[in-house]
């Protein structure tokens, strides 16, 4: 147990032996996350609150006090906050490329670091032996010491379920609020799990858009017109994102994904191609949705009543 | 700092004749009409805003450049601060005969004039129950929370009251990479593992003191934690977690309480 500053007694004194075992345990966690596991710190304290008598602990949850209500309801009970994380460097990657292609440092790193930290969130859950995770915020964290890096931080709430609820292959991440949680419940939907990827395309600007830009010694174009090997590059990115969502929530015996948030960001490159400047580009795309299965049995029809129309005087 | 419910210390005249005024019956808050309304729905008054206010020094810590280390000095100035700004603003409260103190706002305060200066302030709305029914803390304390009015009108529904807002922090220096390190990662698709190792070291210091308080005030769980990373000047690689949340626990004669379901709306505005 760390002190509790101010609280309680003031730090404690450096101790010789102290030092080499937190080095040691340092070493330990190191060589866990190599592995993709949680540190040792998160462990352990995660065994505990999942051995201890559920009623004599406090639960932390990042709830807010209407999702809490909403899910004592159902009673689905908060036990503790869970977390996962990873920070990833991208190697090395072209300055640019003749052929519209993937860069596949960038899509990999942002992929592998989404998926160590849904993993490492999944890990927190089973050990704190919890049956899903509720109101899951996942960003992209950026370091200032760690630049030309990229970090996905995934933060929820694990939950233990009623039997009905409660699925078959062990614990189930989702993005969902809770409200949403309990929404999908009542509606008699079971959400499986999160499907997510990234792609980044690079599409050099082919001589007809070169021109339409405007560089280089031809001048401008003064027409409108669409710039085909652009379009089709975001097209490329989007599709392969989507196709690789599908694939997932297939393997997750899903019907379907909800709440899919799509996250594009453009960026130009200025290249010099043959004596013409030209503004090449990179275009990437986040998918992030839940996945869900029909499941009839949870339904709960006086819960799924019609809503009632509502005019805010506010 | 020792809780004292008498203890005016460091309030100016002007803020005895606010207290005195607000005691008498007038009172202030910074709730908004539709908040005003939930609360005294639920039973509450409001008695006056309550503040607690430190400016601290925050002292040095050399962190060694290679390792990844809590800055014990710098974790302890954050934690005293926001303890000296909420006991005091809890004093307040006690001294309007309040039960509780809802809507708490913490904040930071940074000014050009003080380098290694802080403000810490705590300010909330005192309330008080009309029907007389006690909504202390187990520890004799007015309850604190951060829950607004809405929220806190809903927690009432639910069988739990607050009992106090509960904080863990962490300020912690991530280590730079070795030379050896860098290069060996040079160019490649790699996890960087101590950076992930340092950062999840702090959110779990964080967490596991915002846990232990809440053990300490006896509450059943924590609603709202809000768990963020900030950077208060100390450079790029000391980083401060923080972890802020409303302890909560059963009210009495709630055993048997039956939350009422929820009517959906669709909101035509």
């Amino acid at each position: 147990m760390s002190p509790l500053f101010g609280r309680l007694r003031g730090a404690p004194p450096p101790d010789p032996a102290q030092a080499q075992a937190q080095a040691q345990r340092d070493q330990d966690s190191l060589e866990r996350l190599a592995q993709g596991h949680v540190p040792l710190n998160a462990a352990e304290r995660l065994a505990t609150l999942a051995a201890a008598d559920a009623s004599t602990l406090a639960f932390a949850s990042d709830l807010s006090v209407q999702e809490f209500s909403l899910l004592h309801r159902l009673g689905i009970v908060p036990v503790t906050l869970v977390m996962g994380s990873s920070i990833y460097q991208v190697g090395w990657q072209g300055t640019y490329y003749m052929e519209p292609t993937e860069i596949h440092s960038l899509s990999h790193a942002y992929n592998e670091s989404r998926r160590l930290a849904l993993n490492r969130l999944l890990e927190e859950t089973t050990l704190v032996g919890a049956d899903a995770v509720v109101g899951v915020r996942i960003e992209q964290g950026r370091h200032d010491f760690a630049s030309g890096s990229v970090e996905f931080v995934a933060i929820g709430t694990a939950v233990r379920l009623p039997p009905a609820l409660r699925g078959s292959d062990g614990p189930v991440l989702t993005d969902l609020e809770g409200q949403e949680f309990w929404q999908l419940c009542t509606a008699g939907i079971r959400p499986v799990g999160i499907a997510a990827h990234t792609s980044v395309h690079y599409v050099p600007a082919s001589w007809q858009t070169a021109r339409a830009m405007g560089g280089g010694m031809f001048g401008g174009s003064w027409n409108n017109q669409e710039l085909g090997d652009f379009t089709q590059g975001v097209y490329d990115a989007r599709e392969k994102a989507m196709t690789y969502v599908t694939q997932q929530a297939h393997a997750l015996g899903a019907d379907g994904v909800i709440g899919v948030k799509l996250d594009e960001h453009a960026s130009g490159r200025r290249v010099s191609r043959g004596g013409i400047e030209c503004d090449d580009l990179i275009v990437t795309f986040h998918v992030i949705g839940t996945a869900i299965r029909d499941d009839p049995s949870l339904a709960d029809a006086a819960a799924a009543a019609v809503p009632r129309t509502v005019l805010s005087l506010a | 700092m020792a809780y004292d419910p008498s203890s005016t210390e460091g309030v100016p005249e002007a803020g005895r004749a606010r207290l005195q005024q607000n005691r008498a019956g007038l009172f202030t808050s910074d709730l908004s009409v539709n908040e005003f309304l939930l609360v005294r729905q639920a039973g509450f008054r409001p008695l006056g805003l309550v503040i607690g206010s430190s400016i601290y020094h925050i002292g040095f810590q050399q962190a060694s450049y290679r390792q990844n280390q809590e800055m014990t000095v710098l974790s302890q100035a954050m934690y005293h601060a926001r303890e000296l700004a909420m006991t005091r603003m809890e004093e307040e409260a006690d001294q309007l005969g309040a039960d509780g103190v809802v809507g708490v706002r913490l904040d930071i305060g940074r000014y050009e004039w003080g380098e290694n200066l802080a403000e810490f302030i705590a300010v909330g709305t005192a309330v008080k129950h009309q029907g007389g029914e006690l909504h202390r803390a187990p520890s004799g304390r007015p309850f604190t929370s951060d829950l607004s009015g809405q929220e806190f009108w809903t927690l009432l529904q639910t069988g739990h009251r607050p009992v106090g807002m509960v904080m863990g922090s962490c300020v912690y220096h991530v280590a730079h990479q070795s030379m050896r390190q860098s290069l060996r990662n040079v160019g490649q698709n790699v996890e960087l593992a101590n950076y992930t190792q340092a950062l999840y070291d702090a959110r779990e210091l964080a967490m596991e003191r915002m846990q232990a308080e809440a053990l300490e005030a006896k509450a059943e769980g924590i609603v709202g934690v809000d768990l963020h990373e900030r950077s208060h000047g100390w450079g790029s690689h000391v980083i401060e977690f923080f972890a802020i949340g409303t302890a909560i626990i059963p009210a009495e004669g709630s055993e048997d309480h039956v939350i009422p379901a929820p009517q959906p709306v669709l909101d035509l505005s």
